[in-house]
């Protein structure tokens, strides 16, 4: 289940979406919109990397620093409840850094954190670990205590109450994480 | 909510400032950290730009074909009997594909249907508390050269939806 899921779903959109545009006249812009992803990919890239080569910078002071080890061990008990308490140990600490930066709502910090640890979580794998696929699910359903971005557009439209949406972005975000946490444990059983 | 925006502003100037002490007093080389903490972030955007960009690929076709209208189109009957908003469908298709892509759907909705509309709410409270999906895996599974990512995009989709339902059920309760 789920092996090839990433290639099913590409070939199926790419397929879809030109048979789509060829069917509604569009298709003239099938090119165009291809090479405008690529082009959209490359500045994306760019912005990656500028905050990677900041954040990675610090994480290598702070690991040579001994910091990050010190902050694993520390956080054995509460993470070692959802990943694998002796292989995934000295990964705890930029994970760590991960949730955090994810929880405030820096995203520029928390990619490089969360790429650093799932390098430590890969080790000698081949294969995709259920620490890896539940590390990566906790990222694409991460709390953010204030969603800075939406409260900016709410308030720019002129709400009378911007902040009204706070509360319940928590609970769906908390609800999210639940069913995302659960279900990896799930598969990770039948698997 | 004043205050975790100040915290969140000074965190990073502090972490500079934390992590250049502690490396100083562990007597630890700042310089040589710094150009090989960027050395690895190089080889890690190299890693990451051919799955971002197929990922792209895809998600680019698919909006501009029109696909995301017809199954807006498709949808609506269906979403106005249960009484949720047909606006937010363009939404709920994208977000986990597209960030900028989701947040422009947003900025139109709060501007045509209002910011304090039942649409303008629901689609704020969606936008806010999921992510884009596809493009998470394909940069931390890319990171790290593995093609196979199981199960991780079936839980994280299902996590997606439980999100939006949530939020349409919370955001009636709560508000109206």
């Amino acid at each position: 289940m789920g092996d090839y899921m990433l290639n099913i779903i590409l070939s199926f959109m790419i397929i879809s979406s030109v048979l789509y545009a060829v069917l509604t006249g569009n298709a003239d812009k099938v090119t165009e919109a291809s090479i405008a992803s690529v082009k959209d990919t490359v500045s994306l890239i760019i912005t990656i990397l500028s905050s990677m080569c900041v954040f990675n910078s610090m994480m290598k002071v702070l690991s040579k620093a001994g910091v990050t080890d010190k902050l694993s061990r520390a956080l054995k008990k509460p993470l070692g409840f959802l990943f694998n308490k002796k292989e995934d140990e000295d990964a705890f600490g930029v994970m760590s850094m991960n949730i955090a930066a994810n929880i405030l709502g820096l995203g520029n910090a928390a990619t490089p954190f969360g790429l650093k640890a799932m390098e430590k979580l890969k080790k000698n794998n081949i294969r995709a670990t259920d620490s890896m696929c539940l590390f990566a699910v906790m990222n694409t359903a991460s709390l953010q205590l204030i969603p800075s971005t939406i409260l900016a557009l709410r308030i720019s439209a002129g709400s009378y109450n911007p902040y009204i949406i706070i509360i319940p972005v928590w609970i769906c975000s908390i609800s999210g994480l639940i069913t995302g946490i659960s279900l990896s444990k799930i598969f990770e059983r039948r698997s | 909510m004043k205050i975790i925006e100040f915290i969140s502003k000074l965190i990073v100037p502090l972490m500079f400032i934390i992590t250049i002490i502690t490396g100083l007093t562990k007597k630890v080389n700042i310089y040589e950290s710094f150009t090989e903490g960027i050395k690895e972030s190089l080889q890690t955007a190299f890693n990451i730009f051919p799955n971002i960009a197929a990922i792209m690929i895809a998600i680019g076709l698919f909006r501009a074909s029109g696909l995301t209208d017809f199954l807006t189109g498709l949808l609506t009957p269906f979403l106005t009997s249960l009484n949720i908003p047909s606006e937010i469908i363009p939404l709920a298709v994208l977000k986990p594909m597209s960030g900028s892509g989701s947040l422009a759907i947003l900025n139109d909705i709060l501007k045509t249907a209002g910011a304090d509309s039942r649409a303008g709410i629901i689609a704020s409270v969606i936008a806010g508390s999921t992510e884009t999906t596809f493009y998470t895996v394909a940069v931390y599974f890319g990171a790290v050269g593995i093609k196979d990512t199981r199960h991780t995009v079936a839980c994280a989709l299902i996590a997606d939806l439980t999100c939006m339902i949530t939020g349409i059920i919370v955001s009636n309760l709560l508000i109206f």
